[in-house]
């Protein structure tokens, strides 16, 4: 068993996985992760989905418009209606996570590729079949973690370390809204926030509501607003159901 | 036998006498032998002894009056003694004591008049009590303490008592009233009666002082509050103390008149401790309770207070009537700063301060530079050597004082340095005082060689002569409007603003003044000098008009300081975290407090965290959510 390595070794095997197939950072890293951060190894798993993926080359091909390299929002719609499912289901997002697509809105060839393979599917109609069985997936709390933590970099603009605070509200609807009764409160409390208080959400902030449906939920007597650490965004929902606990 | 019964009747006789306190014939040394030598009538002698003694109890004892009761039951127990000591031997052979069994006859009749003499005693009682814990009363409670009716006395006592108590009413009464009662509870001190007055009373003190006002302007009343309060041991004077304090703090802090707050805030608080002194002897407690207080009050608006305190040491320090006693403003000034710790919005204070030691030294206002280098000592004292390093540089750089003479003016400056220099200003019009600019910088080429000159305005006073006798001392836009005067002899207000360069205000708030001392006159639009004028002084100083926004100007500068807290609180964190690696959130808010030492609220130091998190300084735990890493 090779020693594991460090986090610039890393970097290198995953800049070099990429010169032999377009995929991006978190699927390389993913892949040789599996592999065990085998180069070689690495590749060979990677040259084998190429080889053995003409037919979901093809799938792909089908979605996306002329002359583009890859999918664009036309062909997700598309995608999804052919899935049987809508826009906003969370089961595109789980779709996307077990992708390991980079950014939402855009499906690249090796997305399709490698989550196909993982998902056992060669085309659309064989992925469709599946879908009962994800959604049940959902339903695990961690997977619905990692989930909603992946979703906040898949939303994220590239040059930004936050997303703003529409995109976290349309996340938090999508996928804790049905699981967490909480939720239901914390909505009128977001869409309450007026527009010159509208700041973008941080990474720590979401990652900590998710903490925060978690750990206090509906009992807010748990919820320590004087010594807790608890984002200033998340203090905020508190003292917005607790008018009276806002000191001066 | 006969000689048995003559015997008997003998002692029949003393008995009798004795009880009655008549004469008694023989000496009782008699008795004692006549005693052992009838040794077989013990028992008869006994009975008669006793039998005599109950009779004479019945019809005897009289209870008419409280004195006459206590009188009675002295000479009673004084005669049962006697007649123990007679028949001393009698107890050798007897079973039980004369003593006891004399005494419990005696109870026992007494006790039979319960009824009659309960009443009697706690009457006397309750009078006695309010006049003076005196012998009587004490005399009473002894009585009452042998008798047999005790208890019953007791809970009559009781219920008297806490009538008694209920009716009083005002502190000073309370306070007369529990000196009596002191006394009265020591004599039942270790039994439940005397626990029962004492919690009872206590009760009361405590109800009285919570229902009363503070005044404290009646001394006597004040000290009475204080000895009840010290007697319960409870906080209600401090908390009390500190409602009043804070109350009279915050009418002084909200007062209309802002000028005189501070002042107010200190004469206030000297007033404070003069009572404390004078009616709590310092008491230390009440001392800490007043200082936080005062502290509280302050915090609620110390930012702005800060300003105004910067502005009160201004007030001392220009050259003026009330300020000519140095002495007394030195003191006035160190009394000042021993208040410094209540002010904590240091940064604003020291901001302000700056800028307006830097004006008074300017304008050769101060009364004393000593004194502004002294204060600056005694600050950097109780603040860390950083804290007035701008004002230091200031006081340097204007101990450096260039003079000079070119073209018939006389010129005095100082140089500055921009880091120091906080006020906001306007140059002077680039032509004015042109050729004194340039052979300044001719000869000082060297020294400020690379440095960027900007010849600054309002800090400036120009002496400028006029109609021969007169020196008028005015600010620099004046002097250059005079100046213009002697090239020309009429203007209107648009060509002077032409030629000046300077904005319409900026002219006529210069100009209101000199016609107001009328050196310039105005006529049909055109201003001309009045060369009539006269006056008796021969050096005139003509007042400037501020500049009205002063107040925004404050408020802007105090926002932006406020502002800039956050990038201070931010060098805090990451100073701290760097040094100590991981905190909780606990933690990093009460150290950066105690580094500061600013009135920073606790969600902004949340938010700069925050902030820092997300410009990844720092890293949140994934075991622990509260703790906090930082990140190299």
């Amino acid at each position: 068993m090779r020693q594991r390595p460090n986090q610039a070794q890393e970097d290198i095997m995953i800049k070099d996985l990429q010169r032999v197939v377009q995929l991006n950072d978190l699927q390389a890293r993913e892949i040789l992760n599996q592999a065990q951060w085998n180069l070689q190894k690495a590749s060979n798993y990677v040259l084998d989905i190429q080889k053995s993926g003409t037919k979901i080359e093809d799938q792909f091909k089908k979605y996306v418009s002329q002359g583009q390299q890859v999918i664009d929002e036309n062909g997700i719609q598309q995608f999804c209606n052919d899935l049987g499912i809508d826009l906003m289901d969370p089961v595109i997002l789980y779709i996307s996570y077990i992708f390991k697509s980079e950014i939402m809105g855009v499906y690249t060839k090796f997305d399709f590729l490698y989550g196909f393979t993982l998902l056992k599917a060669q085309s659309t109609f064989d992925l469709k079949r599946e879908i009962k069985r994800l959604r049940e997936d959902l339903n695990n709390k961690e997977i619905l973690k990692s989930v909603y933590k992946y979703c906040f970099d898949f939303t994220k603009q590239k040059q930004r370390k936050d997303i703003d605070l529409s995109i976290a509200q349309g996340l938090w609807e999508t996928l804790l809204k049905n699981v967490f009764p909480i939720m239901n409160q914390f909505m009128k409390y977001v869409s309450n926030i007026q527009e010159k208080d509208q700041k973008p959400i941080s990474r720590d902030t979401y990652y900590m509501v998710w903490e925060f449906c978690v750990q206090i939920g509906e009992d807010l007597s748990k919820y320590d607003y004087k010594t807790g650490a608890w984002p200033t965004f998340i203090d905020g929902f508190y003292f917005f159901m607790h008018p009276n606990h806002k000191q001066q | 036998m006969i000689q048995e019964k003559d015997n008997i009747g003998e002692f029949h006789q003393f008995i009798q006498n004795l009880i009655m306190e008549k004469e008694i014939s023989k000496p009782y040394l008699y008795y004692n032998q006549k005693l052992k030598q009838n040794q077989e009538n013990y028992q008869q002698i006994f009975n008669i002894l006793t039998s005599e003694f109950q009779n004479t109890i019945q019809t005897q004892t009289i209870f008419q009056d409280c004195t006459q009761i206590l009188e009675q039951h002295l000479f009673i127990q004084s005669k049962i003694k006697l007649i123990e000591q007679i028949f001393k031997i009698l107890e050798s052979s007897q079973t039980y004591s004369i003593n006891k069994l004399l005494n419990q006859i005696y109870s026992t009749k007494v006790y039979s008049l319960k009824d009659k003499l309960l009443p009697l005693f706690l009457n006397q009682f309750l009078i006695l009590r309010q006049e003076n814990f005196d012998e009587q009363l004490k005399q009473i409670i002894l009585f009452i303490k042998s008798s047999q009716f005790c208890s019953d006395f007791k809970q009559y006592l009781l219920e008297d008592s806490i009538n008694y108590y209920n009716k009083l009413k005002s502190i000073e009464i309370i306070y007369k009233q529990y000196l009596i009662e002191e006394k009265i509870i020591n004599l039942f001190s270790d039994t439940q009666l005397g626990i029962s007055l004492r919690e009872y009373f206590n009760k009361v003190i405590e109800k009285s002082l919570i229902d009363s006002p503070i005044r404290l302007e009646n001394s006597s009343y004040m000290n009475a509050f204080y000895e009840l309060n010290q007697i319960i041991e409870s906080n209600i004077l401090k908390g009390k103390i500190f409602d009043i304090v804070h109350e009279g703090m915050n009418k002084i802090i909200n007062d209309e008149n802002k000028q005189q707050i501070i002042a107010n805030i200190f004469e206030a608080k000297d007033y404070y401790e003069q009572k404390v002194k004078e009616i709590f002897q310092n008491d230390e407690k009440i001392k800490t309770c007043l200082s936080s207080a005062i502290e509280t009050s302050i915090q609620l608006k110390v930012n702005q207070l800060s300003e105004q305190l910067s502005s009160y040491f201004d007030q001392l320090l220009i050259k003026k009537q009330e300020n000519k006693d140095l002495k007394k403003v030195q003191d006035k000034i160190n009394k000042s700063l021993e208040l410094m710790p209540y002010f904590s919005a240091k940064d604003i204070f020291e901001h302000f301060y700056t800028q307006r030691m830097t004006k008074r030294l300017l304008l050769e206002l101060s009364i004393s530079q000593d004194l502004e280098t002294q204060i600056l000592l005694k600050l950097k004292q109780q603040c860390g050597d950083q804290y007035v390093r701008k004002a230091e540089e200031v006081l340097k750089e204007y101990k450096k004082c260039y003079e000079y003479e070119y073209l018939g003016v006389e010129v005095k400056l100082f140089v500055i340095s921009q880091n120091s220099w906080t006020l906001k200003q306007q140059q002077i019009p680039k032509n004015f005082l042109k050729e004194q600019q340039e052979y300044f910088l001719e000869n000082q080429k060297l020294e400020f060689k690379q440095k960027i000159l900007l010849w600054m305005l309002e800090c400036s006073n120009c002496y400028v002569k006029g109609f021969t006798k007169y020196i008028f001392i005015v600010s620099a836009v004046q002097a250059m409007i005079l100046d213009f005067f002697n090239n020309q002899q009429t203007y209107k207000i648009t060509e002077l603003i032409q030629i000046s360069g300077l904005s319409k205000d900026e002219i006529i708030r210069n100009l209101i003044p000199l016609e107001k001392e009328k050196l310039l006159l105005l006529d049909q639009g055109m201003y001309f000098v009045n060369n009539q004028f006269e006056s008796k002084k021969t050096h005139i100083k003509i007042n400037q008009m501020q500049k009205i926004e002063k107040k925004e100007e404050i408020e802007e500068n105090t926002q932006k300081l406020l502002h800039d807290r956050k990038y201070v609180i931010d060098a805090s964190i990451v100073k701290i975290m760097k040094r100590d690696k991981q905190h909780t959130l606990q933690e990093i808010v009460n150290l950066v407090l105690k580094d500061l030492g600013l009135p920073i609220k606790v969600v902004d130091i949340k938010q700069q965290i925050e902030v820092l998190t997300e410009k990844e300084y720092l890293q949140r735990d994934q075991q622990n959510m509260n703790l906090f890493i930082y990140l190299a």
